[in-house]
């Protein structure tokens, strides 16, 4: 017995018409560049966003007092919901407002539904998101703001990640864009640094031409305002190796993070890297401190001559691309931090040598230095500190992995050093968890601090709040498993690093797993609130 | 099928595969140094250095082993271990069959590494331990590996 198909009878017309719509709406997905989830509202706010920079404030203090979070509460901190990212070594900061979280992954940025997580909209992106998320508004429109590895500076619409200017800097040829950029009014500085750092590998490149920098740009359109590169005469012939390969130098001092910004002396501040080649330059390991609106510099202090570094000496140092003599690799990646303390203006700067730096931000002066670790190609000072100026504290995590020899035992942890003195108050000294994990027990990623707590992440997978005044453990998570997820993306935790934890409201958000150094790579988008109080 | 030629020994092919694998990568080398495709910053400003090394890579395998395979069905470590690929006849196989699909085309299929391509390598290995001692790329080209310098062999 047949049943008989009415489908077939439908006249031609009408299923050419469906046909039509049909490849009309996936020729149409593209261009939209947005798959969004169906059960979540597509249309973002941006009411309440945070934060206004990496560094949470324009002075890179990475202190957030709008939370309800405290010392008082902080055990009914519980995971509120999980998202697995493609990207197995985020490296991009969230930018959360009243309903919404934005954060990239991998070639793409997302706006997930700050309650659920459910997937707002994607916009798919020409390069990895490597920064915080910022926001602008641009031409009447809410904007967010971020860099991607190879793309540049993109912003884009917040209602639905539509594109509005995109800025790849004209001056370097291999630009690499690492750190954040900061805002402040129509103005975005934006740090770079250069993808040399890893050419030199192979040993028919001629090693290294390219000069770190930081360029202003406007806000509006992405018009390049200034460029300010870290090395005056990069990449001169200094001769050619056994393979004749031409030989260049100075070379590098790359700017890896984000700048800081004092509004009163219109004077943005941001650290650089070593060299790439030799011969070195007074520019590299340094502070500088440049007119914001010329780029004039003002002041630059070096902390550590002759250091020249690249990826080839990790293949052998006797790399024809290795600097002879190889320099220690004691960057300023994390961005320098400005605060008022006892009527002065201090600039503190950690280095990954383990040493940290406070100076007078006018003039660039030493007014103390402490040395808290023994440093190395990670740290020391990796990525960022943060500071509680009410309690007179700067928080300092260090890393200290095995790396070039030292004469120093490792103190991996987090330590807390008076902001007049330096002389360190407490230190959360981490143990190593060696069993099935990698071993690594330092704290690599930026901290954040509030009234009363810091959040620090470890490379041990361990997610941490200390006291502020003590540095007592009073909650912690260990991140080192597997989750199931809102999105139904497999994810797991490992090692924490890079931009480390968002506290906002009564919200913890921070990503697990990065394996960009041996470390344990991971996906886990990890969103933590507070349980209710119960009643009684 | 000449089934008179006696077979090339599985243990020279592949000695002969691994000296082919260090001189034709070397000559490679030279080459990119001489046309300097990869010296300067500039040159990562796309992608196009990959195309450029790779065509380079093709040239190298040409002046290293083009003669030799056209009139004897050799590469030089074809060569030293006294091996020939030669057509079912015996003779030897015409140059753009050896290049374009035996030289070019199978090598290719180790730049696939997404499943489930990733086995052709291995497939196109695993036919050698049959009768023919035939591997994919050989059934391709229609070609198979005899020892060289035998009587069947035919005249150059």
């Amino acid at each position: 017995m047949h049943r008989v198909r009415h489908v077939v009878d439908r006249p031609r017309w009408r299923r050419r018409l469906r046909l039509t719509a049909l490849c009309a709406i996936a020729a149409a997905a593209p261009a939209l560049g947005a798959a969004a989830d169906d059960r979540c509202p597509t249309r973002p706010s941006l009411q309440g966003a945070v934060p206004a920079s990496w560094g949470i404030d324009v002075h890179n203090t990475r202190f957030q007092p709008r939370t309800q979070i405290d010392a008082g509460n902080v055990a009914r901190l519980e995971l509120k919901w999980v998202y697995g990212l493609a990207s197995r070594q985020p490296r991009s900061w969230p930018l959360v407002s009243e309903d919404t979280l934005f954060i990239g992954d991998a070639g793409a940025l997302l706006a997930l539904d700050r309650e659920s997580g459910c997937l707002r909209w994607r916009r798919e992106l020409a390069g990895e998101v490597v920064s915080a998320v910022l926001h602008l508004p641009i031409g009447g429109r809410d904007a967010l703001l971020f860099a991607s590895r190879s793309g540049g500076i993109h912003a884009v619409d917040a209602a639905d990640g539509s594109p509005i200017w995109q800025r790849r800097l004209a001056e370097p040829p291999v630009p690499m864009y690492s750190g954040s950029p900061l805002i402040y009014g129509d103005a975005v500085f934006v740090p770079v640094s250069s993808m040399e750092i890893g050419l030199s590998v192979n040993p028919l490149y001629g090693c290294c031409t390219t000069s770190g920098a930081l360029a202003r740009l406007d806000a509006a359109t992405g018009e390049e305002l200034w460029y300010r590169p870290t090395v005056e005469n990069a990449g001169q012939v200094t001769g050619r190796h056994w393979l004749l390969v031409e030989k260049h130098g100075p070379s590098g001092a790359p700017v890896w993070g984000a700048p800081t910004f004092d509004p009163e002396s219109g004077l943005v501040y941001f650290g650089t890297g070593q060299n790439y080649s030799l011969p070195a330059s007074d520019t590299s390991d340094a502070i500088f401190a440049v007119d914001a609106e010329t780029g004039t510099v003002r002041w630059v202090r070096q902390f550590t001559e002759g250091d020249a570094y690249n990826l080839a000496c990790e293949i052998s140092r006797e790399h024809p691309n290795c600097p002879d003599p190889m320099g220690p690799d004691w960057d300023f990646g994390a961005p320098p931090v400005l605060v008022r303390h006892q009527g002065r203006t201090l600039l503190l700067a950690g280095q990954k040598s383990g040493d940290v730096h406070a100076l007078d931000a006018r003039t660039g002066e030493t007014i103390w230095t402490r040395r808290i670790g023994r440093g190395g190609v990670l740290g020391g000072v990796h990525w960022g500190m943060a500071v509680n100026e009410a309690k007179g504290l700067l928080l300092v995590p260090v890393s200290d992995i095995e790396g070039h020899p030292s004469d120093r035992d490792p103190e991996p942890g987090l330590h807390a050093l008076d902001l007049g003195t330096g002389e360190v108050r407490w230190v959360s000294q981490q143990q190593p968890r060696c069993e099935d994990r990698v071993c690594r027990a330092g704290v690599s990623a930026a901290p954040t601090v509030t009234e009363d707590l810091v959040f620090a992440a470890g490379m041990d997978g361990r997610l941490q709040v200390h006291r502020v005044d003590t540095g007592e453990v009073l909650w912690s998570h260990d991140s080192w498993r597997d989750y199931p997820t809102v999105n139904g993306v497999p994810a797991n935790g490992g090692t924490f690093d890079a931009h480390g934890p968002l506290v906002v409201d009564d919200l913890v958000i921070v990503t697990s797993g990065y394996g960009s150094f041996g470390q344990r790579p991971g996906n886990a988008l990890l969103v933590f609130q507070l349980r209710p109080e119960p009643t009684p | 099928m000449n089934d008179a030629l006696p077979l090339a020994g599985r243990g020279r092919r592949l000695a002969a595969t691994v000296v082919d694998l260090i001189l034709v990568p070397l000559a490679t080398v030279v080459l990119v140094m001489l046309f300097d495709v990869v010296e300067d910053a500039e040159d990562y400003q796309s992608s196009a250095w990959i195309g450029w090394v790779l065509l380079l890579a093709v040239v190298s395998y040409l002046i290293l082993n083009g003669w030799l395979l056209a009139r004897r069905g050799q590469t030089l470590g074809k060569a030293l271990f006294r091996i020939r690929i030669a057509t079912a006849d015996g003779g030897v196989p015409p140059l753009w069959k050896l290049v374009g699909i035996r030289a070019l085309f199978f090598p290719l299929l180790y730049l696939l590494p997404v499943w489930p391509f990733t086995l052709l390598p291995v497939a196109d290995q695993a036919t050698i331990f049959g009768r023919g001692r035939r591997c994919l790329h050989d059934f391709a080209a229609g070609t198979r590996v005899v020892r060289a310098g035998d009587p069947a062999q035919p005249a150059q």
